[in-house]
């Protein structure tokens, strides 16, 4: 299994209710995952506790078989610069850095990277998504559309283990929102498994003969 | 560090904004810290070679002109008042006189025979206790009548000053001073005659006294150490003919000092006070900006930066907004001093002595460390607020799920 959930629930402070309780889920190798829902369902926080970006109140997340809770910060942060790949529903960027100083951002700070040959990399995927040319803008002169590309480019730049998506095509036209769906696909093709979080609307867009589509419903 | 340098510099050259509003608090700060620092040492200083320059615990002058006298001894601007009579010789028989000496003023001279305007001074080098022991450092075998002393403020010309088409030998030049005495000479009584002499030749203007050669324009007198003072002033009063004010440099000079300790209390008081403010402004800046800074700490620990990595860029940040600030703040407080700093001195009725540039990069680095410390400080609890919650918590927007 590449992450697993056991027995998972967390609960924001001040709120009445857990958003989730006792939750299991396994995601193997390649999988590609998504989770259904209403706004407010809780998928978002089933990804970020997936990915390590939140702490759940009770229960496990295993990581590689790895128990999560024994990480230090320090490892954290190589299993997020590395392995564990994140696609947030806003389109998150550094507001003074260019669209690809954006996209390098999880590997500027690693000495061991190869810098140019990510560059190059980076130019490639930029290319496949039409937004070559909008390298050395700034994130805010991108509309949302171009930005969600971007987003996508820095996701999967190193071929994560893990990808979590939340809501990847949400807001963009229907062109789009096909590139990142078959950019997803492509890569659960490759070997990383993949999280999608999303309107049970787009579903549709995700399903093809390729891999095996689960569909998560009752994850609350 | 180089990498989290670049990523910082980046970010304060994009974000005009942030990078404004913190740079001016430190900027202002700096100056603050550094003119005013910088004010109080020149003022000091300024008084200290004063006092050690005019030490004499009584001055007699001419009747009526105490109030010049006093003028002249702030800042140096010398009158043309005489005495007729060589009083110089009967004030030193006097009981409880320790030392005494005379001197003779010739007021600010131009003529284009000069190489500038400057104030003559002669004085008595066997008697003088008040400008000798800054010249005999300098002079070895006494001066002659073809030599002079030059204050700091005068510049010569390959060691020679032209006066009324007349060349002397520079032999030596006094320590700054501060005041209107940097721009006097000094000759020796021995060469009062010739130098009037000459002045009449080259058609200097020359008052009826300074034609007359009268004798001298003040007499400075130390008296015994113990020795009451208003006993020799007694028998001044007895023993000399011509009528005289008394002037007493010391109790100028220390009502002086207390006036100068009251600006220090200001100064700092104004430092301090407006530190402080400073600082909170500082600090409440680091707070307006730490919700949005949390977002950016929250998105770099999402792609894997390392905290310390983080807290590098937090505290380069920090550094660089201190550096830039306190730069532009020493800046601004040198561009203030040099043309203002005499004018504070003047406006202050104190000798002010501006700082050397050793003096300024010192106070500079000083400045540098204090606003360094501030920053620190100020940025401290920012600095652990942005990473209080956790990245997905920091970055989820309300009734987010």
């Amino acid at each position: 299994m590449v992450v697993e959930a056991k027995s998972i629930t967390v609960q924001y402070k001040g709120k009445k209710y857990p958003v989730f309780k006792d939750l299991d889920i396994e995601v193997e190798k390649g999988a590609f995952f998504v989770l259904t829902g209403e706004s407010g369902s809780g998928k978002s926080t089933l990804l970020a506790t997936l990915g390590g970006y939140l702490t759940a109140n009770s229960g496990s997340v295993l990581y590689q078989g790895e128990d999560t809770k024994q990480w230090n910060k320090k490892k954290w942060a190589d299993v997020h610069g590395n392995e564990i790949s994140y696609l947030p529903q806003s389109n998150l960027f550094l507001p003074y850095d260019t669209v690809l100083d954006n996209i390098l951002l999880p590997y500027r700070f690693q000495k061991k990277k190869d810098l140019e040959q990510l560059k190059e990399q980076a130019n490639e995927w930029l290319d496949q998504f039409g937004i070559k040319e909008l390298a050395k803008y700034y994130p805010h002169e991108l509309s949302g559309g171009e930005q969600k590309r971007a987003a996508l480019v820095r996701a999967i730049l190193q071929k994560p283990k893990l990808l979590l998506a939340d809501e990847p095509t949400t807001g963009l036209d229907n062109e789009t929102g096909e590139v990142v769906a078959k950019a997803l696909k492509e890569l659960a093709l490759q070997g990383t498994s993949i999280i999608v979080g999303t309107h049970d609307a787009c579903v549709e867009k995700y399903k093809t003969d390729g891999h095996h589509l689960d569909i998560i419903k009752s994850y609350r | 560090m180089w990498i989290e340098g670049k990523e910082v510099w980046k970010r304060i050259k994009r974000n005009h904004t942030s990078t404004i509003l913190f740079l001016l608090p430190i900027a202002l700060f700096s100056w603050l810290v550094f003119g005013g620092i910088l004010v109080d040492a020149s003022l000091s200083r300024g008084m200290k070679k004063l006092e050690q320059r005019l030490g004499a615990d009584m001055m007699l002058v001419p009747q009526g002109q105490a109030e010049q006298a006093e003028g002249f001894l702030l800042e140096g601007a010398r009158g043309s008042f005489y005495f007729h009579q060589n009083i110089e010789d009967v004030i030193s028989k006097m009981e409880g006189v320790q030392e005494v000496t005379a001197q003779f003023f010739l007021k600010s001279l131009s003529a284009d025979c000069c190489t500038s305007e400057v104030e003559i001074v002669f004085y008595h080098p066997e008697t003088d206790f008040l400008l000798q022991p800054w010249i005999e450092s300098q002079i070895k075998d006494g001066i002659k009548e073809n030599q002079v002393v030059i204050g700091y403020a005068i510049e010569p010309e390959n060691g020679k000053l032209r006066l009324f088409g007349q060349s002397y030998d520079v032999v030596a030049k006094m320590a700054e001073t501060g005041t209107s005495l940097d721009k006097s000479v000094y000759f020796p009584f021995s060469a009062l005659k010739e130098v009037l002499k000459t002045a009449k030749k080259k058609g200097a203007f020359l008052t009826d006294e300074q034609e007359k050669e009268a004798l001298l324009s003040t007499v400075y007198i130390n008296v015994l150490p113990g020795y009451d003072t208003s006993k020799v002033l007694e028998q001044c009063h007895k023993q000399l003919e011509e009528p005289f004010d008394v002037v007493y440099p010391r109790k100028i000079q220390s009502s002086m000092g207390e006036e100068l300790n009251g600006i220090y209390t200001l100064l700092h008081g104004m430092i301090w006070i407006g530190g402080a403010l400073l600082t909170a402004l500082f600090f409440l800046l680091h707070m307006i900006f730490a919700k949005s800074r949390m977002k950016e700490v929250a998105l770099l620990r999402i792609f894997g930066v390392t905290n310390g990595s983080i807290r590098n860029m937090l505290w380069t940040e920090n550094l660089f907004l201190c550096l830039i600030g306190s730069g532009l703040g020493c800046l601004f407080g040198v561009w203030f001093i040099y043309p203002f700093g005499h004018y504070i001195g003047m406006v202050l009725h104190m000798p002010y002595l501006g700082p050397s540039g050793l003096e300024m990069l010192l106070q500079w680095v000083y400045t540098i460390g204090i606003v360094m410390a501030v920053g620190c400080l100020a940025s401290l609890y920012p600095t652990w607020y942005v990473f209080g919650k956790e990245p997905y918590i920091a970055l989820r927007k309300e009734g987010e799920n």
